[in-house]
């Protein structure tokens, strides 16, 4: 099967940067831990409205740990810097499978290996200090756990593809790049939940897709939604799934007539 | 899956870059380095400007040995090798040369004659003000020079100079070093696999084979004992017998539509319009040999 | 000497005039800097936003802290900064050659090349910062106490600067770590929390980030008037230390280098 083919040899392109992988990996904990030290010593004289408990905090932060590995994308530097500024686009033109399905593919390994690492670590730390938290969810909730990681993964994929392709109309992409990073950070709930944002934020955040790629699924994983709750956010994610995805066409479309007509 | 097992098991290897040189070099000369690729010209070189320790042995340059790296030794050297380029590419050439100026804490007056020197011998005048990345290459090379050699020094260590260049490039780089050391009598020492770099421009050629001196001599009779042939390389457009080939001069290789001849030096213009005539010939060089051959030559021979 | 500075002023111009050179690259940077510095700046007051104190700090301390944080950094970035970011690329692509011919220090031409004009803001930023939390902290400061906070901020600086150059130093023997950077600035992270946050932790976590916890902290803690000279005595060695323990390690390292062949 040509898929486990392009898998094999994506995988091989992750251990090439081992080292990399392994900095970046170390200095994505740092502002977690911080976070879950700050609370440790704020939280009982303060009860904040987002966290009942000490171990809410550290599921919190831990999962979003694991799960960020596992669901947060990267590819729109690649596409913007490898593909559209230096070219490599052609070469995925050529083939007869569609661009996005090889981007797919790769960013799924790329995936694979950042959760397993963030999860080995998050197992060393339990091993560590002792069982920090606990998790436990019935079986309905671990299917809709597991759905919800999978809409979190294509909405977030779909997103970061679009900004990506925005790099065929723009100059500065690292702009770009930074902007929605930092929009990132603080929408996917890396600072603190969602729920404990003063009001005007959380309205903004309603209508962007970023909560619905990591802060929604963290929480789900917690076990802190209804399944009322739990069916909307599925449904939510359904939803922007769909207009990304037209979004998506419609400048992919554009997009490559400018790509290929008078050349970048 | 070679990369999973490098995961865990990396191997290396020592090499001995160059083993046992010994020389000597006056002031003023203008010395060639010349040896195949990987034969310990790079190492040596740096030896000499202080970049490398050597393990064993003693390095003495102006009095000074370089590994200290002192300040006043780096003053008085200037090393300038390949494409490693220190210009600011966003501003005029002459901005960097301003701030090499202050490093090296050169005079005004100094510094506006060396300046007006080097623009003249490279004819740059007016590119000083031009920003760097819009400057062609070989503008860009002499502007590199100029930044390498603005303090004047009294050692000039250049590491393959005319490499990657074109004919044209080639032979301006070669007129400036020429030209360089007959104005500033320096003293400059070049590594080059091409031969005609050393033919060029150094009466004493020192040559380097893995990591040992084969030879150091004058210049002339190296030539004259060894670089005694050229090389003939035809494409035929039609087979020819390799006898027929032979009467032309030595046949070295044929592999049809390729043959390889070897002529006097002399000769050779005769043998290509021989060959050009008897033989039906799509395409004909006139090549230097390799410096390979000429190495391989001085080797296997036990006397000059 | 003063040959040192006249080549800085002349880096200085240099990174003015290439700065220029592009004012579109200028505003992006600008944009990009400003952005970072109101994150900065930000998250922790939506950290603390349903905090009143913690620490032993009052959440206007912490957010003072924060802002010190940001003034200290911004320098940083400014002064050093980016010189970081290129070192890799320096080391990696043969071009520290070309520094160790100058005849002049490898490490300060490595440290000052590159000069952040565009990271001002954020010092700026930082500064306006300080300013509107003081009030709500009503700090009435002396001419004495500024000075004290200049000698102690400075010092802060010169220690964050040496733990940086000590650490980018293991470029030279792992040249492919080019987000070595990335990974400091993350840790350096830790500099804007209250030192009593890390009391209770593990010990040798604790030791390794205590030079990081002081570099902030003490400057502030003059700054609010809670002077304790036992502890600016401390910065004060710790950072002249750290100092000098960079310049060794950089030479060892610098041996390294040239023993072996690039």
């Amino acid at each position: 099967m040509r898929y486990i083919r392009l898998l094999i040899l994506y995988a091989q392109d992750v251990i090439e940067y081992r080292s990399l992988a392994v900095v970046w990996f170390f200095a994505s904990l740092i502002n977690p831990l911080l976070f879950l030290f700050f609370w440790k010593g704020a939280i009982a004289d303060n009860n904040p409205t987002g966290f009942s408990s000490v171990s809410d905090v550290y599921s919190y932060y831990f999962l979003f740990l694991i799960l960020s590995g596992f669901l947060m994308v990267h590819i729109e530097h690649e596409v913007a810097y490898w593909d559209i500024k230096e070219g490599g686009l052609t070469k995925y033109i050529l083939k007869p499978l569609p661009y996005i399905t090889s981007k797919f593919f790769l960013e799924v390994t790329w995936r694979i290996a950042m959760g397993l690492i963030a999860l080995a670590a998050t197992m060393i730390l339990i091993m560590l200090f002792g069982q920090l938290f606990t998790i436990s969810l019935t079986p309905v909730q671990i299917i809709l756990v597991i759905l919800t990681s999978l809409l979190a993964l294509m909405v977030s994929f779909v997103f970061k593809m679009i900004i990506g392709l925005t790099a065929l109309w723009v100059v500065d992409f690292e702009g770009i790049e930074q902007f929605v990073f930092m929009l990132t950070l603080l929408f996917s709930g890396f600072v603190v939940p969602l729920d404990m944002f003063p009001q005007y934020l959380r309205t903004i955040a309603t209508f962007l897709p970023i909560p619905y790629t990591i802060y929604y699924p963290v929480r789900m994983f917690q076990g802190k939604l209804t399944l009322e709750q739990s069916l909307s956010v599925i449904g939510i994610q359904i939803l922007w799934l769909f207009i990304l995805s037209i979004g998506y066409k419609a400048i992919w479309n554009r997009g490559v007539k400018r790509f290929t007509g008078v050349g970048l | 899956m070679g990369s999973l097992r490098s995961l865990i098991h990396r191997k290396y290897q020592t090499v001995k870059a160059v083993d046992d040189i010994s020389f000597e070099i006056a002031e003023g000369e203008l010395v060639g380095f010349i040896g195949p690729n990987g034969a310990g010209k790079t190492t040596t070189l740096k030896c000499l400007s202080g970049l490398l320790y050597p393990t064993s042995g003693s390095v003495s340059v102006l009095g000074f040995t370089p590994f200290d790296r002192k300040n006043a030794y780096l003053k008085q050297i200037a090393l300038v090798m390949g494409q490693k380029n220190q210009l600011w590419w966003d501003l005029p050439a002459q901005e960097t040369f301003l701030l090499n100026k202050e490093i090296y804490e050169i005079e005004d007056v100094q510094y506006k004659k060396t300046l007006r020197d080097l623009v003249e011998l490279l004819d740059v005048e007016a590119l000083l003000k031009v920003q760097v990345r819009k400057l062609s290459l070989g503008e860009r090379m002499k502007m590199e020079l100029i930044a390498a050699l603005i303090h004047s020094p009294k050692v000039l260590f250049l590491d393959e100079p005319t490499i990657g260049l074109d004919v044209v490039m080639q032979k301006n780089m070669r007129d400036f070093i020429k030209s360089y050391n007959e104005l500033k009598k320096s003293t400059i020492l070049l590594t080059s696999h091409y031969m005609e770099d050393v033919r060029q421009l150094a009466s004493r050629v020192i040559i380097i084979d893995h990591g040992r001196i084969i030879y150091d001599g004058k210049l002339d009779s190296l030539v004259k004992k060894f670089a005694k042939h050229k090389v003939l390389s035809v494409i035929l457009d039609e087979y020819v017998t390799p006898d027929k080939l032979k009467t032309v001069g030595e046949l070295v290789e044929y592999n049809f539509p390729k043959a390889v001849i070897r002529v006097p030096r002399g000769a050779s213009n005769v043998a290509a319009a021989q060959l050009l005539q008897k033989f039906p010939v799509d395409d004909l060089n006139i090549e230097e040999p390799d410096i390979e051959d000429i190495i391989r030559d001085v080797f296997t021979k036990t006397s000059f | 000497m003063k040959r040192y500075l006249r080549v800085y002023i002349k880096l200085i111009y240099l990174n003015a005039a290439a700065l220029i050179v592009y004012p579109a690259n200028f505003y992006n940077s600008l944009l990009a800097s400003l952005g970072w510095g109101f994150f900065s700046l930000y998250s922790v007051v939506l950290l603390t936003a349903q905090t009143k104190g913690a620490f032993g700090w009052s959440r206007e301390e912490i957010l003072l802290l924060n802002g010190v944080y940001g003034i200290i950094i911004g320098i940083f970035h400014t002064v050093f900064s980016r010189n970081f970011g290129r070192f890799s690329k320096v080391v990696h692509r043969g071009q520290l050659d070309s520094v160790l011919m100058k005849p002049i220090d490898s490490q300060y031409l490595l440290s000052l090349w590159e000069f952040g004009w565009v990271s001002i803001s954020r010092v700026l930023m930082a500064l306006g910062y300080v300013v509107i939390v003081s009030r709500s902290l009503a700090i009435q400061t002396k001419l004495v106490d500024v000075f004290l906070f200049l000698i102690v901020g400075v010092c802060g600086i010169l220690l964050l600067y040496s733990m940086w150059y000590i650490v980018i130093t293991f470029t030279i023997w792992f040249t492919r770590l080019s987000n070595l950077v990335d990974l400091m600035f993350n840790i350096t992270g830790i500099a804007r929390y209250p030192r009593s946050m890390f009391a209770q932790s593990a010990g040798f976590a604790f030791w390794f980030l205590f030079p990081l916890l002081l570099i902030i902290n003490i400057p502030t803690k003059v700054y609010l008037r809670r002077i304790d000279l036992g502890e600016i005595v401390l910065l004060i060695s710790i950072a002249i230390l750290f100092f000098f323990v960079s310049r060794v390690f950089w030479k060892f390292a610098l041996r390294h280098y040239t023993s072996a062949s690039s």
